[in-house]
């Protein structure tokens, strides 16, 4: 069953509270998180939050293309390698 | 930075179908084509063209087809070979842009000292994350975005990071 919608989407409230505080600063540090299941709002874009995956932080960088999904959806819990082959590396 | 000129593309997988046809799996960007001319089998130390693999593309899944296995039978016997192609027929990048295999293994710099050895580099969903392994044993990861890069060299083999406070 998805959520209401007169609730709004579901974001931490100290996360949210830090995101406001960088916007207001019009700071760009890295923010930690534990808080996988937060929504991805546009009020985060150009920000990167540390998320964790049980053991470490992964970087997310938020660009627009993420609005709507969970920040954990970006870091995780199980590793996967895989040959390099010939994959780019591409700077945002 | 790779120790050879030979590059790890694919790997041969299960027999598809009665005609001697097998899926083939690639590591590839997502929005890349095989269309390389040439492919190489390891035979010892030694890399040998395999000649007559062709390749199509067929649902999600590439399939090739050597010329004379014609038998499913015969197909299972290259099950699980590994296909390389020569580094040189790769083609030139676009500016920001580096091959993952010319960059790990690189000497990460901070500050002026050295930070650590770049051992993988991941994309999750969000951006290239160069996953590095520091001096002290941690392992970390920093996104590639360009205001925390100063310099990439391949020929040396060193990146420079800059304004990491947060991530180290």
């Amino acid at each position: 069953m998805s959520r209401s919608v007169h609730k709004g989407p579901y974001v931490d409230k100290k996360l949210y509270k830090k995101i406001v505080k960088q916007n207001n600063d019009n700071s760009k540090k890295p923010l930690k998180t534990w808080s996988r299941s937060s929504t991805i709002i546009p009020d985060m874009i150009g920000h990167t939050i540390n998320v964790y995956n049980g053991k470490t932080f992964v970087p997310v960088f938020i660009s627009e293309s993420l609005i709507g999904h969970k920040l954990g959806e970006f870091s995780p819990t199980r590793t996967f390698r895989s040959h390099a082959g010939s994959k780019k590396a591409k700077g945002k | 930075m790779q120790s050879n000129n030979y590059l790890i593309i694919g790997k041969i997988g299960k027999p598809h179908g009665l005609k001697g046809e097998f899926i083939i799996h690639f590591y590839l960007d997502r929005d890349e084509d095989p269309s390389f001319t040439e492919f190489y089998i390891k035979q010892g130390n030694d890399y040998v063209i395999f000649q007559g693999l062709t390749i199509k593309l067929a649902g999600n899944h590439y399939l090739g087809k050597i010329q004379g296995v014609d038998a499913r039978e015969k197909a299972h016997e290259y099950c699980n070979l590994d296909l390389y192609i020569n580094r040189n027929d790769l083609p030139e990048t676009n500016e920001d842009e580096y091959y993952y295999t010319d960059l790990i293994g690189s000497i990460c710099y901070y500050e002026g000292d050295v930070l650590g050895k770049l051992e993988d580099i991941h994309n999750f969903g969000s951006s290239d994350l160069f996953g590095i392994k520091t001096n002290t044993g941690k392992y970390i990861y920093i996104p590639y975005l360009k205001d925390l890069l100063q310099e990439i060299n391949i020929d040396e083999g060193t990146i420079t990071f800059k304004n990491l406070e947060g991530y180290i």
